[in-house]
């Protein structure tokens, strides 16, 4: 009697589970899009020389497909640290003043 | 200021963004360029949507940004107030010229104080593009008035402390300086420089119980309102600078020099004496000007230098409770070195508009200052409207110095305001203690919420 109990209350559990996983495939998705990052580890670029911004090839354009979300490519690369200090070039600033300013 | 290396003034902190509500705005949106996986994203790119803040934030912030955008951080119109009235309009297009190089870097954007660290200091985002609400101070506020505000607030000139709303209580600028001043909003809207109109902030708006007659505290019944002001007593020795020339190299970088620059505290005779700034003397600066200061740029820029004094009204941000000229009545009656006297302004410079600065006779100690502490001074002494007398010498002229430079009727401090009209007798024992001066016995004031966080009170290292 016991191992009939047993089995039913097995039963039972395995069905809730079925249900519950059924209704959750339904639900929308409210979770927070990921960031591609396979497409961060195409861009990345390893820091050998610095690469200047406003050097880049800009005849690629036409090439280029637009994005349904932009914020996706903007925040590809400018949330990637890595990227960023391969591509930041730092400025020498030249410092004549004399005095406090 | 720490200089930021080059990728963190690009970078986005997700963790810091993330929960900032400008971040549900498309990039594009505010920064422009083209939806494009390539560096011809940057295409058009607006940097600092902020730069013209109305279009930039005013369709979100509408009830801010018309404003900020007229104010006197974005328009610098403080710098033309004070050179225009040093010259003549045809120089005015040379002098905005001379501007763009030497002066502009301090036009400051919304973005310069709420997301980044401003141009003049090289930029960077204060917390990987999180939009700050309370700018960090040292990030941003002293990143620009560094040289004379940042070094006497934070005590950095040697042998001076710094300013005791900051060692006590630990008062960020805006505690102070509100939002509305900032944002040239509501009394500061019109404002065409920094001491123009209202006066603001006002040492009243947290010491009203301790200012002038009535508040039980000797030295500030005797000395009323309308004589000194608050920083003629409690602040100490502040940077005057002189001589400052800008130029450009072959490569068109600009510079300045200035050659010559040194501590120390001189009252002087108000010059923007009025209702609103009553005080007969004042803390006076030397400002960096010179009638040749722009002479790369052309010849005879400032026919008119001393239209407006060189020695200028000044606020210290060095307060303290004791200064050398708190601890006796000598410390500054008969006391030539703390007033502005002729011969500590340059020869070429006692004349125009610095001659209402200029201290002729410092004011002697009054013959009937034992009155004073028995609480028997006699107001009597002192000339009234009411009473019909005129000014007798040994009184209030020769108490205070002769007054060449009263304001208009409706404006003249009345004696009464001064004496107290109450005749009341000031307390004997008038000492406050730390405790009196942030008032209502309180210890000593919480540091206010935002000031809580080192990071947000100094801004991130």
């Amino acid at each position: 009697m016991k191992q009939h109990h047993g089995l039913w209350l097995f039963v039972v559990i395995g069905a809730w589970l079925l249900v519950g996983a059924a209704l959750a495939s339904c639900a929308p998705d409210t979770s927070a899009p990921e960031l591609n990052t396979e497409a961060r580890l195409e861009n990345l670029v390893t820091p050998t020389d610095p690469v200047e911004v406003a050097q880049a090839d800009t005849d690629s354009q036409a090439a280029d497909v637009p994005a349904a979300v932009t914020d996706i490519y903007c925040l590809d690369c400018h949330t990637n640290q890595t990227i960023m200090q391969g591509l930041a070039v730092e400025e020498e600033v030249e410092t004549l003043s004399e005095g406090p300013g | 200021m720490p200089p930021v290396e080059a990728w963190v003034k690009v970078w986005i902190d997700e963790e810091a963004y993330a929960p900032d509500v400008h971040s549900s705005l498309a990039c594009t949106a505010c920064h422009g360029g083209q939806p494009v996986r390539s560096m011809s994203a940057h295409d058009g790119l607006i940097a600092d949507p902020s730069a013209d803040p109305e279009t930039g934030c005013g369709t979100c912030h509408p009830n801010i940004a018309p404003y900020a955008a007229d104010s006197l951080h974005s328009t610098l119109r403080g710098y033309d107030t004070a050179l225009y009235e040093r010259s003549i309009p045809e120089n005015h297009d040379t002098l905005e010229f001379m501007e763009t190089y030497h002066c502009n870097e301090c036009h400051a954007t919304c973005g310069d104080c709420h997301i980044a660290q401003p141009d003049s200091v090289g930029g960077g985002l204060l917390d990987g593009h999180a939009f700050v609400r309370q700018p960090p101070m040292s990030q941003t506020c002293t990143a620009c008035h560094g040289s004379r505000v940042k070094n006497e607030y934070y005590g950095l000139n040697e042998g001076i402390p710094g300013d005791v709303h900051l060692r006590q209580a630990r008062l960020a600028c805006t505690d102070c300086h509100t939002g509305d001043q900032m944002h040239g909003m509501g009394d500061a809207a019109d404002a065409n420089h920094r001491y123009d109109g209202v006066r603001e902030p006002q040492c009243e708006d947290c010491h009203a119980d301790q200012i002038g007659v009535g508040s039980g505290i000797l030295q500030h019944e005797i000395h009323g309102t309308e004589i000194l002001s608050c920083q003629s007593c409690h602040s100490v020795a502040y940077t005057n600078c002189t001589n400052c020339h800008v130029d450009r190299t072959e490569e068109d970088v600009p510079f300045y020099k200035i050659e010559e620059h040194s501590l120390g505290f001189y009252l002087g005779r108000n010059p923007l004496r009025s209702a609103e700034r009553p005080y007969r003397y004042v803390p006076v600066r030397h400002v960096p000007i010179d009638p040749e200061s722009f002479s790369a740029y052309g010849e005879d820029l400032l026919p008119n230098f001393l239209n407006r004094p060189t020695w200028t009204y000044a606020t210290p941000h060095n307060i303290q409770r004791n200064t050398p000229q708190t601890e006796s009545c000598t410390a500054c009656h008969g006391n030539e070195d703390i007033f502005l006297t002729a011969d500590k302004v340059v020869e070429s410079e006692r004349a125009g508009a610095n001659l209402n600065v200029i201290v002729d006779v410092v004011p002697p100690m009054p013959a009937n200052v034992g009155q004073f502490f028995t609480g028997s001074a006699a107001p009597a002494e002192a000339p009234t409207e009411e009473a019909g007398e005129a000014p007798e010498p040994g009184t209030d002229d020769s108490f205070w110095g002769a007054d060449e430079d009263e304001p208009a009727a409706d404006e003249t401090p009345s004696d009464d305001s001064f004496w107290g009209a109450d005749e009341g007798e000031p307390a004997a024992e008038e000492t406050p203690s730390d405790d009196s001066f942030w008032g209502e016995g309180d210890s000593e004031p919480a540091a206010t919420e935002e000031s809580e966080s080192d990071d947000s009170f100094w801004g991130a290292q």
